[in-house]
Protein backbone atom coordinates (compact mmCIF):
# COMPACT_ATOMS: atom_id res chain seq x y z
CA UNK A 1 0.00 0.00 0.00
CA UNK A 2 0.93 3.09 -0.31
CA UNK A 3 2.11 5.83 2.16
CA UNK A 4 0.41 9.93 2.03
CA UNK A 5 -0.31 12.49 4.32
CA UNK A 6 -3.91 12.72 6.14
CA UNK A 7 -5.13 15.61 7.93
CA UNK A 8 -7.22 15.82 11.47
CA UNK A 9 -10.07 17.97 10.71
CA UNK A 10 -10.65 18.07 14.58
CA UNK A 11 -6.80 19.54 14.97
CA UNK A 12 -6.49 21.37 12.25
CA UNK A 13 -6.52 25.11 12.48
CA UNK A 14 -6.69 26.06 8.85
CA UNK A 15 -3.58 28.07 9.38
CA UNK A 16 -2.27 27.33 6.00
CA UNK A 17 1.83 26.86 7.47
CA UNK A 18 1.96 23.51 5.30
CA UNK A 19 0.77 25.17 1.92
CA UNK A 20 3.68 27.58 2.63
CA UNK A 21 6.00 25.00 3.66
CA UNK A 22 5.24 22.90 0.86
CA UNK A 23 5.98 25.39 -2.01
CA UNK A 24 8.55 26.75 -0.27
CA UNK A 25 10.89 23.30 0.04
CA UNK A 26 9.57 22.71 -3.50
CA UNK A 27 11.22 26.33 -4.93
CA UNK A 28 14.17 25.66 -3.18
CA UNK A 29 14.56 22.22 -5.16
CA UNK A 30 13.59 23.69 -8.45
CA UNK A 31 10.58 22.79 -8.64
CA UNK A 32 7.71 24.65 -9.26
CA UNK A 33 6.57 26.88 -6.22
CA UNK A 34 3.40 26.13 -5.71
CA UNK A 35 1.25 24.38 -2.79
CA UNK A 36 0.95 20.88 -3.63
CA UNK A 37 -1.69 20.36 -0.95
CA UNK A 38 -4.48 22.99 -0.15
CA UNK A 39 -7.07 24.10 2.52
CA UNK A 40 -11.23 23.26 2.76
CA UNK A 41 -12.93 25.29 4.40
CA UNK A 42 -16.89 24.70 5.34
CA UNK A 43 -19.20 26.01 7.78
CA UNK A 44 -18.10 22.74 9.93
CA UNK A 45 -15.10 21.53 8.68
CA UNK A 46 -11.26 22.99 8.22
CA UNK A 47 -8.66 20.47 6.95
CA UNK A 48 -6.12 20.35 4.64
CA UNK A 49 -6.44 17.80 2.09
CA UNK A 50 -3.71 16.20 0.07
CA UNK A 51 -3.20 13.80 -2.44
CA UNK A 52 -4.13 9.96 -1.26
CA UNK A 53 -1.07 8.41 -3.91
CA UNK A 54 -3.98 6.08 -5.19
CA UNK A 55 -2.44 2.72 -6.29
CA UNK A 56 -4.27 2.74 -9.82
CA UNK A 57 -3.81 6.54 -9.81
CA UNK A 58 -6.69 7.89 -11.98
CA UNK A 59 -4.50 11.10 -13.05
CA UNK A 60 -1.91 9.16 -14.60
CA UNK A 61 -4.47 7.03 -16.17
CA UNK A 62 -5.35 9.88 -18.11
CA UNK A 63 -2.48 11.74 -18.83
CA UNK A 64 -1.76 12.31 -22.63
CA UNK A 65 2.03 13.04 -22.20
CA UNK A 66 2.76 9.99 -19.84
CA UNK A 67 3.96 12.86 -17.89
CA UNK A 68 2.88 11.17 -14.56
CA UNK A 69 4.57 7.96 -13.57
CA UNK A 70 4.02 5.85 -9.91
CA UNK A 71 7.78 5.62 -8.22
CA UNK A 72 8.30 3.86 -5.71
CA UNK A 73 5.80 5.17 -3.38
CA UNK A 74 4.90 8.02 -4.83
CA UNK A 75 2.81 9.48 -7.96
CA UNK A 76 5.22 11.80 -9.67
CA UNK A 77 4.51 14.39 -12.07
CA UNK A 78 7.84 15.33 -15.03
CA UNK A 79 7.06 19.24 -15.49
CA UNK A 80 8.87 19.09 -18.69
CA UNK A 81 6.59 16.71 -20.41
CA UNK A 82 3.45 18.51 -18.85
CA UNK A 83 1.55 20.25 -21.24
CA UNK A 84 -0.92 21.69 -19.08
CA UNK A 85 -4.30 20.27 -20.18
CA UNK A 86 -5.92 19.98 -17.13
CA UNK A 87 -6.96 16.31 -17.60
CA UNK A 88 -5.56 14.78 -14.58
CA UNK A 89 -7.20 17.80 -12.39
CA UNK A 90 -10.94 16.77 -13.74
CA UNK A 91 -10.33 12.87 -13.30
CA UNK A 92 -8.33 13.15 -9.69
CA UNK A 93 -11.01 11.85 -7.46
CA UNK A 94 -9.86 14.05 -4.23
CA UNK A 95 -9.09 17.64 -6.45
CA UNK A 96 -5.38 16.95 -5.65
CA UNK A 97 -3.50 18.34 -8.80
CA UNK A 98 -3.22 21.80 -8.93
CA UNK A 99 -2.18 23.82 -12.14
CA UNK A 100 0.73 26.02 -11.56
CA UNK A 101 3.03 28.29 -12.98
CA UNK A 102 6.76 30.56 -12.04
CA UNK A 103 5.46 33.88 -10.32
CA UNK A 104 6.29 35.39 -13.22
CA UNK A 105 4.55 33.93 -15.65
CA UNK A 106 2.21 35.98 -17.72
CA UNK A 107 -1.67 36.27 -17.75
CA UNK A 108 -2.84 34.99 -20.69
CA UNK A 109 -6.10 37.04 -19.83
CA UNK A 110 -7.04 39.83 -17.08
CA UNK A 111 -7.86 37.59 -14.07
CA UNK A 112 -11.74 37.75 -13.54
CA UNK A 113 -11.72 39.84 -16.44
CA UNK A 114 -14.82 39.95 -18.56
CA UNK A 115 -16.81 37.23 -18.11
CA UNK A 116 -15.72 34.77 -14.88
CA UNK A 117 -17.22 35.35 -11.34
CA UNK A 118 -18.47 32.96 -9.11
CA UNK A 119 -20.31 31.10 -11.52
CA UNK A 120 -17.59 29.33 -13.15
CA UNK A 121 -15.20 26.92 -10.43
CA UNK A 122 -11.45 27.86 -9.94
CA UNK A 123 -10.35 25.15 -12.39
CA UNK A 124 -12.27 27.17 -15.24
CA UNK A 125 -10.88 30.51 -14.55
CA UNK A 126 -6.99 29.16 -14.24
CA UNK A 127 -7.85 28.55 -17.75
CA UNK A 128 -9.09 31.53 -19.38
CA UNK A 129 -6.29 33.53 -17.50
CA UNK A 130 -3.86 30.56 -18.60
CA UNK A 131 -1.52 31.52 -15.53
CA UNK A 132 0.20 27.85 -15.28
CA UNK A 133 2.43 25.86 -17.53
CA UNK A 134 2.44 22.43 -15.64
CA UNK A 135 0.21 20.71 -13.09
CA UNK A 136 1.79 19.63 -9.21
CA UNK A 137 0.89 17.26 -7.21
CA UNK A 138 2.14 16.10 -3.36
CA UNK A 139 5.11 14.03 -4.11
CA UNK A 140 5.50 13.08 -0.52
CA UNK A 141 8.91 15.69 -0.66
CA UNK A 142 10.61 12.51 -2.29
CA UNK A 143 13.74 15.17 -2.76
CA UNK A 144 13.85 16.21 0.75
CA UNK A 145 15.98 14.18 3.12
CA UNK A 146 13.40 13.50 6.63
CA UNK A 147 10.27 13.03 5.03
CA UNK A 148 7.29 15.95 4.04
CA UNK A 149 7.72 19.34 5.11
CA UNK A 150 3.82 19.95 5.83
CA UNK A 151 4.43 17.39 8.37
CA UNK A 152 6.91 19.28 10.22
CA UNK A 153 5.39 22.60 10.08
CA UNK A 154 1.91 21.82 11.73
CA UNK A 155 1.49 24.03 14.61
CA UNK A 156 -1.30 21.55 15.75
CA UNK A 157 0.26 18.63 14.86
CA UNK A 158 -2.53 17.90 12.69
CA UNK A 159 -1.12 16.05 9.71
CA UNK A 160 0.62 13.14 9.66
CA UNK A 161 1.48 10.10 7.24
CA UNK A 162 -0.47 7.08 6.87
CA UNK A 163 0.78 3.85 5.69
CA UNK A 164 -0.45 0.18 6.13
CA UNK A 165 0.90 -0.38 9.91
CA UNK A 166 -0.94 2.82 10.99
CA UNK A 167 -3.80 1.10 9.29
CA UNK A 168 -3.91 -2.05 10.84
CA UNK A 169 -3.48 -0.28 14.49
CA UNK A 170 -6.49 2.26 13.95
CA UNK A 171 -8.42 -0.82 12.43
CA UNK A 172 -7.50 -2.63 15.92
CA UNK A 173 -8.66 0.16 17.85
CA UNK A 174 -12.34 0.73 16.41
CA UNK A 175 -12.70 -3.31 16.59
CA UNK A 176 -11.76 -3.48 20.45
CA UNK A 177 -13.96 0.07 21.13
CA UNK A 178 -16.67 -2.06 19.08
CA UNK A 179 -16.49 -4.68 21.34
CA UNK A 180 -16.65 -3.08 24.37
CA UNK A 181 -19.52 -0.99 23.59
CA UNK A 182 -21.38 -4.00 22.60
CA UNK A 183 -20.75 -5.97 25.85
CA UNK A 184 -22.12 -2.90 27.31
CA UNK A 185 -25.26 -2.73 25.60
CA UNK A 186 -25.79 -6.41 26.48
CA UNK A 187 -24.81 -6.43 30.13
CA UNK A 188 -27.42 -3.41 30.43
CA UNK A 189 -29.69 -6.00 28.91
CA UNK A 190 -29.06 -8.57 30.98
CA UNK A 191 -29.37 -6.55 34.11
CA UNK A 192 -32.99 -5.20 32.78
CA UNK A 193 -34.20 -8.67 32.15
CA UNK A 194 -33.45 -9.38 35.65
CA UNK A 195 -35.00 -6.45 37.18
CA UNK A 196 -38.33 -6.77 35.03
CA UNK A 197 -39.38 -11.00 35.85
CA UNK A 198 -40.71 -12.02 32.28
CA UNK A 199 -42.42 -15.64 31.32
CA UNK A 200 -40.16 -18.82 30.46
CA UNK A 201 -39.41 -18.23 26.55
CA UNK A 202 -38.44 -14.32 27.07
CA UNK A 203 -35.95 -15.06 29.45
CA UNK A 204 -34.10 -18.38 28.11
CA UNK A 205 -33.89 -16.71 24.97
CA UNK A 206 -32.00 -13.33 26.81
CA UNK A 207 -29.66 -15.95 28.46
CA UNK A 208 -29.03 -17.45 25.10
CA UNK A 209 -28.41 -13.90 23.54
CA UNK A 210 -26.36 -13.63 26.60
CA UNK A 211 -24.19 -16.57 25.57
CA UNK A 212 -23.78 -16.00 21.87
CA UNK A 213 -22.45 -12.42 23.13
CA UNK A 214 -19.99 -14.37 24.93
CA UNK A 215 -18.88 -16.33 22.42
CA UNK A 216 -18.68 -13.66 20.39
CA UNK A 217 -16.24 -11.68 22.61
CA UNK A 218 -14.04 -14.59 23.15
CA UNK A 219 -13.79 -15.14 19.42
CA UNK A 220 -12.74 -11.87 18.84
CA UNK A 221 -10.31 -11.47 21.94
CA UNK A 222 -8.69 -15.11 20.55
CA UNK A 223 -8.37 -13.46 17.34
CA UNK A 224 -6.40 -10.44 18.86
CA UNK A 225 -4.23 -12.68 21.00
CA UNK A 226 -1.32 -13.39 18.80
CA UNK A 227 -0.30 -9.61 19.61
CA UNK A 228 -0.53 -10.24 22.97
CA UNK A 229 1.30 -6.40 23.78
CA UNK A 230 -1.70 -4.89 21.47
CA UNK A 231 -4.02 -6.26 23.68
CA UNK A 232 -2.95 -4.89 26.82
CA UNK A 233 -2.52 -1.69 25.13
CA UNK A 234 -5.72 -2.19 24.22
CA UNK A 235 -6.74 -3.08 27.89
CA UNK A 236 -5.15 0.05 28.87
CA UNK A 237 -6.91 2.49 27.19
CA UNK B 1 10.79 32.80 -30.55
CA UNK B 2 11.56 29.24 -32.15
CA UNK B 3 11.37 29.40 -36.30
CA UNK B 4 8.18 28.74 -38.50
CA UNK B 5 7.47 25.11 -38.70
CA UNK B 6 3.76 25.28 -40.07
CA UNK B 7 0.33 26.66 -39.93
CA UNK B 8 -1.86 25.76 -37.07
CA UNK B 9 -4.72 24.00 -38.57
CA UNK B 10 -7.96 23.00 -35.74
CA UNK B 11 -10.49 20.27 -35.76
CA UNK B 12 -13.42 21.03 -34.01
CA UNK B 13 -14.41 17.60 -33.68
CA UNK B 14 -11.43 16.48 -32.21
CA UNK B 15 -10.73 19.21 -29.64
CA UNK B 16 -12.17 19.22 -25.97
CA UNK B 17 -11.00 22.63 -25.20
CA UNK B 18 -8.49 22.02 -22.81
CA UNK B 19 -6.94 25.20 -23.26
CA UNK B 20 -3.49 23.20 -23.46
CA UNK B 21 -3.02 25.27 -26.88
CA UNK B 22 -4.01 28.37 -25.53
CA UNK B 23 -1.30 27.82 -22.61
CA UNK B 24 1.35 26.95 -25.00
CA UNK B 25 0.74 30.22 -27.22
CA UNK B 26 3.53 32.94 -26.38
CA UNK B 27 1.53 35.19 -28.54
CA UNK B 28 -2.02 34.96 -27.52
CA UNK B 29 -2.78 34.30 -30.93
CA UNK B 30 -4.88 31.40 -29.06
CA UNK B 31 -7.52 32.51 -26.81
CA UNK B 32 -10.10 30.91 -24.07
CA UNK B 33 -12.99 33.18 -22.99
CA UNK B 34 -15.44 31.86 -20.68
CA UNK B 35 -19.17 33.03 -21.72
CA UNK B 36 -21.63 32.65 -18.72
CA UNK B 37 -24.49 34.23 -19.23
CA UNK B 38 -24.86 30.94 -22.50
CA UNK B 39 -22.67 28.89 -20.69
CA UNK B 40 -20.37 28.56 -23.17
CA UNK B 41 -16.22 28.15 -23.40
CA UNK B 42 -14.98 30.41 -26.58
CA UNK B 43 -11.84 29.01 -28.38
CA UNK B 44 -10.51 31.61 -30.34
CA UNK B 45 -7.16 31.41 -33.31
CA UNK B 46 -6.30 34.75 -34.58
CA UNK B 47 -4.01 34.00 -37.39
CA UNK B 48 -2.53 37.50 -37.79
CA UNK B 49 -0.79 36.75 -34.42
CA UNK B 50 0.29 33.83 -35.33
CA UNK B 51 3.99 32.74 -35.40
CA UNK B 52 3.78 29.27 -36.87
CA UNK B 53 6.05 28.14 -34.00
CA UNK B 54 4.13 24.77 -34.00
CA UNK B 55 4.15 24.88 -29.60
CA UNK B 56 0.01 24.31 -29.66
CA UNK B 57 0.38 21.03 -32.11
CA UNK B 58 3.08 19.55 -29.55
CA UNK B 59 0.67 20.53 -26.58
CA UNK B 60 -2.91 19.22 -27.82
CA UNK B 61 -3.67 15.89 -25.95
CA UNK B 62 -5.99 14.75 -28.55
CA UNK B 63 -4.35 15.80 -31.64
CA UNK B 64 -7.23 18.32 -32.72
CA UNK B 65 -4.00 21.26 -33.93
CA UNK B 66 -2.40 20.04 -36.78
CA UNK B 67 0.15 22.41 -39.19
CA UNK B 68 -0.41 23.03 -42.48
CA UNK B 69 3.39 23.05 -44.18
CA UNK B 70 2.13 23.34 -47.97
CA UNK B 71 1.54 27.31 -47.59
CA UNK B 72 3.39 30.43 -47.61
CA UNK B 73 3.72 32.33 -44.56
CA UNK B 74 3.35 35.58 -46.54
CA UNK B 75 -0.16 34.66 -47.80
CA UNK B 76 -2.98 36.59 -46.63
CA UNK B 77 -3.83 34.86 -43.13
CA UNK B 78 -7.59 33.15 -42.81
CA UNK B 79 -10.11 35.10 -40.67
CA UNK B 80 -9.81 34.44 -37.32
CA UNK B 81 -11.59 31.13 -36.04
CA UNK B 82 -14.07 30.64 -33.14
CA UNK B 83 -15.01 27.81 -31.45
CA UNK B 84 -17.37 27.32 -28.86
CA UNK B 85 -17.82 24.29 -26.27
CA UNK B 86 -20.42 23.90 -24.13
CA UNK B 87 -20.19 24.18 -20.91
CA UNK B 88 -20.33 21.79 -17.60
CA UNK B 89 -21.87 22.16 -14.92
CA UNK B 90 -20.92 20.83 -11.53
CA UNK B 91 -23.08 17.92 -9.85
CA UNK B 92 -22.51 19.16 -6.74
CA UNK B 93 -21.62 22.96 -6.40
CA UNK B 94 -23.65 24.17 -9.88
CA UNK B 95 -21.07 26.03 -11.21
CA UNK B 96 -19.02 25.67 -14.44
CA UNK B 97 -15.84 23.55 -14.14
CA UNK B 98 -15.03 22.24 -17.67
CA UNK B 99 -16.63 21.41 -20.82
CA UNK B 100 -18.91 18.81 -21.51
CA UNK B 101 -16.39 17.02 -24.50
CA UNK B 102 -13.45 17.71 -21.71
CA UNK B 103 -15.35 15.56 -19.42
CA UNK B 104 -16.40 12.90 -21.76
CA UNK B 105 -12.85 12.68 -23.05
CA UNK B 106 -12.22 11.82 -19.14
CA UNK B 107 -14.55 9.66 -18.94
CA UNK B 108 -13.69 7.79 -21.52
CA UNK B 109 -10.43 7.25 -20.41
CA UNK B 110 -11.49 6.55 -17.24
CA UNK B 111 -13.84 3.44 -18.72
CA UNK B 112 -10.28 1.69 -20.03
CA UNK B 113 -8.29 1.83 -17.01
CA UNK B 114 -9.25 -1.10 -14.96
CA UNK B 115 -8.10 -0.05 -11.50
CA UNK B 116 -10.76 0.41 -8.68
CA UNK B 117 -9.49 4.15 -8.21
CA UNK B 118 -10.23 4.62 -11.92
CA UNK B 119 -13.63 3.23 -11.03
CA UNK B 120 -13.98 5.73 -7.84
CA UNK B 121 -12.73 8.74 -9.99
CA UNK B 122 -15.16 7.91 -12.87
CA UNK B 123 -18.06 8.57 -10.08
CA UNK B 124 -16.55 12.10 -9.24
CA UNK B 125 -16.31 13.26 -12.35
CA UNK B 126 -19.32 14.93 -12.42
CA UNK B 127 -18.30 16.92 -9.87
CA UNK B 128 -15.75 19.92 -9.35
CA UNK B 129 -12.10 19.93 -7.91
CA UNK B 130 -13.43 22.22 -5.77
CA UNK B 131 -16.26 20.30 -4.56
CA UNK B 132 -14.09 17.09 -3.89
CA UNK B 133 -11.53 18.83 -1.98
CA UNK B 134 -14.71 20.01 0.33
CA UNK B 135 -15.87 16.33 0.45
CA UNK B 136 -12.52 14.69 0.94
CA UNK B 137 -12.46 17.20 4.41
CA UNK B 138 -15.61 16.00 5.21
CA UNK B 139 -15.18 12.56 4.73
CA UNK B 140 -12.01 12.97 7.14
CA UNK B 141 -13.66 14.97 9.49
CA UNK B 142 -15.84 11.68 9.63
CA UNK B 143 -13.13 9.36 9.71
CA UNK B 144 -11.82 11.40 13.18
CA UNK B 145 -15.04 11.69 14.65
CA UNK B 146 -15.51 7.81 14.79
CA UNK B 147 -12.60 7.91 17.14
CA UNK B 148 -13.72 10.37 19.92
Amino acid sequence: MNRFVVCDPARCIGCGACLVTCSESHRKRWMRPAARLSLAKTRTVTAAVTCHQCEGAPCMAVCPEEAITLRRDHVHIDEELCTGCLLCALACPFGAVYPSAPSDAPAKATPYGRASSTRSSGLLRQKETGRYASVVACDLCAKVPGGPRCIVSCPTKALSLVDECTLTHLVRDRRLEAIEKAGVAMRGAKEAEREVPAHHGAASAARADDNAAAELTEGLDAAWRPHASWHEEGEGQ
Amino acid sequence: MSEAIGKPHHDFGRCIACAACAVACDTRAIRIFVDEEEGLLVWTLDLTDCTWCGLCAQACPTGAMGLVTDCDFADDPEPPKRCLFALRECASCGRYYATNKEVEYANALLDQAEHVDAAHARLLVSVCPDCKRRRDAQAASRRSGLGR
